[in-house]
């Protein structure tokens, strides 16, 4: 570590800098193969939309192998949820995509696409098309003109060699390692505890 | 990492909620549901709730600073790539613990100011030095070990977002892990050099590790309201136990002795003797061991640790540092660093 960092002295008192406001909510989706539907993956947060798919594309993007990331903010978000209240101001056609969570706590996939002149009328248009609640749990919709999108032909996920940042990249060589120090019964019952990699 | 966000949860349990409400909440919870964010919830679980995603939010990102000191010096490529994966994963485990907790209602920014200004925590056991890259090993063998242990049962709880959360941190822990012990094994295959190293960081690091699941429990600990309420499923001890039960018979095979040890100020050891507590019990099937030292743990989180001033100091020096960056982001690119 540098010298200068290790030689930091403590300020007390109030901080010089004055509160901020928060930056904008974003809901991340990603894609895992063309054709396929975007998968909530999580939220963060970000200052706009370039700013949102930069982030996302480290954080989620890396995760597993993936094709595409959508960045929806998380105010344009309506749905049959109390979080996500949708509005009943008539405006212009426009098309919204529709996200359906399949049961309570899981996340909301991509579904198709529909018109409608708000979102709470987009809304009774996908529950016209998804007719059996049993089915579902909640319906999200957004105008699709405020999804922010990677490009098609856009590289999300690194194919270079990222084993070092995998368990399974370690596990041959630790359990030969450890195969010096301990008898497999107990190394078997140790490895028990391991947690797996299941993105 | 960290974990452990049960120290320093205090729920107030004098309850003055609608108890039509607060049995439908009770019944939501003993049913195994998931309370989300849009659900009724009584003011102290929301409160209770928020505080825990915020420590263990405020320990992912002070935690990334011991390690991160160690990115320049580690010992081969693969080591610093890994290294550098890691303590990325950390930060960003922070960030989904902070929008975690926004939507408890504090926003991000109130957040890290009260982190700066010791008006919240964050876990004990990142107030402790790294001396030598074995601490590096050790930190990623034990304390990612321990957080495991108790992310684990953390992510058996009840609150949705959280529970979610933990999942996802989960899998990225099993790298943490993985690699520590990858690190550990090389340092115990090695050099006479490699191996006291080792000893010496593990040292420093086993009370630490003790400490990390919180102070002993209350009697009553499962009839409170962080269990009753499920935002935690697993006592502090039982916790500790299985911890010990794993790492007691691992560490004694390879090679590495368990001492019962006394720091200076600056966390270094300045006398060990043998835990001669370590044993098999035949008749419960547990290890037994020597309790930490829990006035030096509260010490600690009262802020007179070995590092507690040097986290904060980095992370406030950031936080002031960064204001033009910030305000870069949020108004343009109008703003322009200030002059050196």
């Amino acid at each position: 570590m540098s010298k200068l960092r290790e030689k930091v002295d403590l300020v007390t008192g109030d901080l010089e800098s004055p509160p901020e406001e928060d930056l904008k909510g974003y809901v991340i989706f990603t894609q895992l193969k063309m054709g396929q539907p975007h998968l909530y993956a999580g939220y963060l947060d970000a200052a706009d939309d370039d700013m949102a798919l930069i982030f996302a594309r480290e954080h989620y993007g890396q995760d597993q192998e993936c094709v595409g990331i959508w960045a929806v903010p998380v105010e344009a978000v309506s749905g049959t949820d109390a979080a996500h209240p949708a509005s009943h101001d008539i405006g212009g056609v426009e098309m919204y995509q529709v996200f359906i969570q399949a049961r309570r706590g899981a996340g909301h996939v991509s579904a198709e696409t529909v018109q409608a002149r708000s979102p709470a009328e987009a809304i009774e248009d996908a529950q016209r098309i998804h007719t059996d609640p049993s089915k579902y749990y909640s319906l999200w919709v957004v105008p699709q003109h405020l999804i922010a999108s990677t490009g098609p032909g856009d590289v999300i996920w690194r194919y270079s060699d990222q084993s070092y940042r995998l368990a399974r990249g370690y596990s041959k060589e630790v359990r030969e390692k450890w195969t010096k120090f301990r008898d497999e019964g107990s190394l078997n019952e140790y490895e028990k505890d391991d947690l797996k990699e299941a993105f | 990492m960290s974990g452990s966000a049960n120290v320093g949860v205090h729920v107030d349990h004098e309850s003055k909620e609608d108890p039509a409400l607060l049995a439908e909440f009770q019944r939501k919870i003993d049913a195994g549901e998931l309370i989300e964010v849009d659900d009724w919830m009584p003011a102290a679980y929301r409160k209770g709730m928020l505080m825990m995603a915020e420590h263990h939010a405020n320990s992912e990102i002070v935690g990334a600073l011991p390690e991160g000191e160690w990115i320049t010096r580690a010992p081969s490529l693969r080591r610093k790539l890994a290294l550098t994966a890691k303590v990325q994963d950390e930060v960003g485990h922070g960030q989904m613990l902070y929008r975690v907790s926004q939507d408890l209602g504090k926003s991000r920014d109130a957040m890290l100011r009260d982190l700066i200004t010791g008006k919240t925590k964050y876990h004990n056991c990142f107030n402790y030095p790294a001396p030598q890259w074995a601490d590096i090993a050790m930190i990623q063998w034990l304390i990612d070990g321990a957080a495991i242990m108790n992310q684990k049962t953390l992510a058996d709880g009840a609150y949705g977002p959280y529970v979610r959360t933990m999942r996802r941190i989960n899998m990225e822990e099993a790298f943490h892990f993985k690699s520590g012990e990858d690190m550990v094994l090389t340092l115990m295959s090695g050099t006479k050099r490699q191996r006291d190293m080792a000893q010496e960081a593990f040292d420093r690091w086993w009370g630490p590790s003790l400490m990390f699941f919180g102070p002993p429990d209350k009697p009553n600990a499962r009839q409170l309201p962080p269990m009753r309420w499920r935002m935690k499923t697993v006592t502090n001890d039982d916790l500790r136990q299985r911890f010990v039960d794993r790492f007691i018979p691992a560490a004694l095979d390879l090679g590495l002795k368990i001492h019962v040890v006394t720091k200076d100020e600056h966390g270094f050891v300045t006398s060990k003797k043998p835990d001669d507590k370590i044993a098999l019990n035949k008749d419960t099937g547990h290890w037994e061991f020597t309790s930490p030292d829990w006035d030096e743990f509260f010490r600690v989180i009262r802020g007179n640790g070995p590092c507690n001033a040097k986290r904060l100091a980095l992370r406030r020096l950031s936080y002031e540092q960064g204001r033009w960056v910030r305000q870069a982001i949020l108004n343009g690119s109008g703003s322009l660093p200030p002059a050196a």
